[in-house]
Order: C-alpha cells, then structure tokens, then sequence
C-alpha cells in the first residue's frame, strides 16, 4: 500500500459521501483523470510532512535544552506545560509579538529573503527521506530515480541564505560571519559529495530507497567507515552547530551572520538549524545505517531510532568541544577530509566492482 | 612558529577530545545543583547576614548604632513603650527612643550588631523581604521585632 493512494481512496470516500460522481480514466493503473485530486492529495502529503518536521523541531529543542541543562547541573526549561515541554512554543509566541526590526542601510530584501532560503532547504529535504519499507508501505512523499543527488542539491542552498543575510545585513560582524560560512562549505562539500558518490557507487543507485534496499545484508558503515566519518564531520559543519559553529560565532562574533536578526527572522534561522539536525540524522541514517531496515520492529520505528541517536551525538558533540578556528577548519577539510574521502572512494569502487552481487 | 605555538594535528587531539566528550557525558548524569526558588528552601551558610532585628526589651536607647550606622539606615525613633519588670530594672530606657530600620538601604554591614552595648540588635538569616511600596520599607521598633511572615501585610501595604 502507498501512502498517496492511502490518502486518494480516503478522498475517494470523502467523494462518494458527497453523491459527486466522476469517471476517473485509468491508464496503467493509475487515474490520470483525476489531477485536482491528485493536487490536493499531494498539497496534503507535503502539508503533513511539513508538520512532522515542526514536531521533531520541537522535540529537538526540547531535548537540547534539557540535555544542556543535564550537563551542565541545571535543571532546564519546567515552567511552562508539563516539565517545560512547551517552552519553545511560548518563546515562538514571543517571538512573533516582537517588533520586525531592519537596519536602516540594510539590503532591505536580502535581508528579507534569507531566513527563507536557509529554510526552505529543511522543509524540502524532509520529503525525500524514505520513512518507511517502500515495498510494503510508501511512506515517501515523492520517490523518483535521483532522490540523493536532489537532497544534497537542495541542502547546498542552505549556506546561500546565511551569506545573503550576513552580506545585506550592513554589519561588521555580520559580514565577518557571512564570509566564515563561504570559508566553511568550501572546507566541507567537496568531501561531503565525495563520500556520497562512493555510496551511490556501492549501491548502484541514486535513489534513497535503492541505497537502503541494498543494505538489506550489511549497512554501508561497515564497509564505507572513512567515508561515513567524513560525511558525519561535513554533516556538523553544514548544521554550523559547536564545534564547527564558524558563521556564527558567539564568543568572536557577536552571533555572525545573524547578528542584526531579531523576532521572527530570527526564529526561523533557529528552527531552520534545528529542523537541520533532525534532517541531518536521518539523511546519515538512510546512507550508512540502512534507514528503515531492521527486524521486529515496523520501519519507521528504526528509522526514528536511528535518526535519534545521531541526534544525541550531534547534541553531545555541541555541549562538550570548543570552536576550531578556521584556519583549522580548511586544513581538516582540504588536506584530511579530502585525501580520505577520495581513499574511501576508491575502496567503495574496489567493492562494488568485485562484491557486486553482495550489495 | 616555535614547538610551543605548534597546533596538533587532528590525530593527536583525538584522545583529548574522546576524553573530554565522555567528561561531559558523566556530568550528564550527577544530581542538580539548581533550587527551585521560592518551591525549595535554601541553605544558607553561618555567615550569611539578613535583616536586623531588635530585642524591644533589652534596648536602652543610647542611639550608638545610629552613630555607627554608615548610610542613615538606622534613625532613632520616639516611641512610648511599657517594658515587662525585670527588663525595665536592668535595661531602662529612660528617653524612650528606639531605632528604626530602613531596609531598601541597609547593607548588612554587621556594624550595629558589633557595638550594641546589650545584644539587642542582631542580624538574622531572614532575607526574603518583598515591599509593594517604597515607604513601607522602613521598620518600625515593634516591626523589627517579627519574622517577615509575622509582619502582617497590611502593614506593609
């Protein structure tokens, strides 16, 4: 069963109740003569995509705050709803009260404009991720033959936003933390997108549903270890999250890129950092864990554990090491991160072309 | 650069940061330091000074602790009160004044506390002093006297 016709025969129904009759025309199985139906079902699919991602925003945020405060001998956020479960959605609510402030000789529509493309990239990367065994259950709101290569597409969009805001912002430190974020992805993607091209050789696919089925035997990270290291150092740096948190640097920077940023605008930058990191988790659990594969239990249900783990050491990782300079940074990319994504490269090629059958 | 300015390398700091990560994940797991005023009480060390407080009883009014008192926190006030009889024998207050306190000023200096001549000014642990008005803050004698919970709130309204 598929997700879509799941929600086309509930429209289906919702349909006949209402007495109006149509005659869909079928062509190879599929009602091609109902495309206001199809439109709707497909706004709805994105639509609740979309909301589950705000919720794991939110439990994100939750989970931070408390995993700090654990850390740190606080006690954390507990005032609001049970235990401070809906602190984030009273600090949203504050946020949106707050007064929409643009600096005087700002690029009035950069400044505008990027908050929403360094979204934009979370709320879309979320429909690519395969939630559950596509085989038995399509939860996947769109599945064509080159999901990967989109994804990252999509996600190298993201560091744009944070240059545009940094550039129109007519700050120092904004300006300062806009070319750290330019300085960054260069460290960081040329490896990144080499150690996703070995999976994509081992696995013979470009699709996110290819790549998990074939870690049906054995997940990538046992043979693909260096590459999997290197995607999960690229995957901290492209959240710009502790230790690799150079766009913003709060201790050099006042907060880089968005230090001009206030009220809402600013919301969405920190949604769109958190929304990332559960984006991040789960694109390394497809990859290299194997996704949904996993026995007993439903799915969805691995993948969600998978992705959460990952999160737990994204967020250790955050509270526990200090900032790298850049200089630091660009020598870990070009002369570690490079050299052993291209080893790794040649590893994957060596499996692939030998043990093909395997995978 | 000398060996003193040499950075480690990725490799070498790896033991660091392994180390320091799992400091981390350990103190994730020790109690909380935090109290959850005003829910919880807290502990307060034996140097810790509060307000003042007076002994009506035992104060003879000779105003050293308006004359020691750095900032005028302590004025002396006039006030018609009958002392039980074996304080009136030992300690007569003969000009019947007595100080008064303003709180909002008060430094806790401990200075009154060291020169009253009786014991009857001392400072205790009570710290929790909420006024809605700025005129309330000044204590009278008998007021100095009560614990903050005792002084009814319409005095201090």
């Amino acid at each position: 069963m598929n997700l879509f016709f799941f929600l086309m025969s509930i429209l289906y129904g919702i349909l006949k109740f209402l007495h109006i009759n149509f005659v869909p025309f079928v062509y190879d199985g599929y009602p091609i003569g109902l495309w206001i139906a199809y439109a709707i079902v497909a706004v709805v699919e994105v639509v609740l995509v979309f909301a589950l991602s705000m919720i794991a925003v939110v439990i994100i945020v939750y989970v931070f705050r408390k995993y700090m405060a654990d850390v740190q001998n606080r006690i954390g956020p507990n005032r609001v709803g049970i235990w401070g479960t809906l602190q984030l959605i009273a600090d949203v609510f504050k946020l949106i009260q707050k007064q929409d402030l643009i600096p005087s000789n700002a690029d009035s529509f950069g400044f505008k404009i990027a908050p929403y493309i360094v979204f934009t990239p979370v709320a879309i990367g979320f429909i690519l991720i395969p939630f559950g065994n596509v085989s038995i259950l399509n939860l996947m709101v769109t599945n064509f033959n080159y999901t990967v290569l989109f994804l990252i597409g999509v996600m190298i969009v993201a560091p744009l936003g944070e240059i545009i805001g940094g550039l129109s912002s007519n700050n120092k430190f904004s300006l300062y933390g806009a070319l750290r974020s330019a300085a960054q992805d260069m460290g960081y993607e040329v490896p990144m997108i080499i150690s996703l091209v070995s999976v994509i050789i081992l696995a013979g696919s470009y699709s996110a549903d290819g790549i998990v089925y074939a870690q049906r035997h054995i997940p990538f990270i046992v043979p693909e270890f260096i590459g999997f290291i290197v995607f999960f150092l690229a995957m901290i740096a492209k959240q710009s999250v502790p230790p690799f948190d150079l766009p913003e640097s709060g201790s050099e920077l006042v907060s880089g890129f968005s230090t001009e940023y206030s009220g809402m605008r600013y919301g969405i930058f920190y949604m769109a950092n958190f929304g990332f990191m559960a984006l991040a988790s789960f694109v390394i659990a497809v990859l290299y864990l194997g996704g949904w594969e996993g026995p007993i239990f439903p799915g969805t249900i691995w993948l969600v554990i998978k992705g959460a783990v990952f999160i737990m050491i994204f967020l250790l990782t955050w509270v526990s090491l200090g900032r790298v300079r850049v200089d630091q940074f660009l020598n870990m990319g070009w002369k570690y991160l490079l050299p052993l994504s291209i080893i790794n490269l040649l590893i994957s090629s060596g499996l692939a072309l030998y043990l093909g059958g395997v995978f | 650069m000398t060996d003193s300015q040499k950075v480690p390398g990725p490799l070498e700091g790896l033991p660091g940061i392994i180390k320091g990560m799992w400091t981390v994940f350990i103190e994730g797991f020790k109690p909380k330091v935090t109290k959850q005023v005003p829910e919880e009480k807290l502990e307060y060390t034996a140097r810790t000074t509060g307000r003042v407080f007076l002994n009506v009883e035992t104060c003879i009014g000779c105003t050293l602790c308006e004359q020691i008192c750095p900032n005028g926190t302590i004025k002396m006030v006039d006030m018609s009160y009958q002392k039980k009889e074996e304080f009136e024998k030992k300690y007569p207050n003969k000009r019947h004044i007595y100080p008064s306190v303003d709180v909002s000023i008060c430094t806790h200096c401990n200075l009154c506390e060291e020169i009253c001549p009786t014991g009857a000014i001392t400072l205790e642990q009570e710290v929790e002093e909420v006024h809605f008005e700025r005129k309330s803050t000044r204590y009278t004698p008998l007021e100095l006297g009560k614990r903050e919970n005792e002084i009814s709130q319409e005095a201090k309204q």
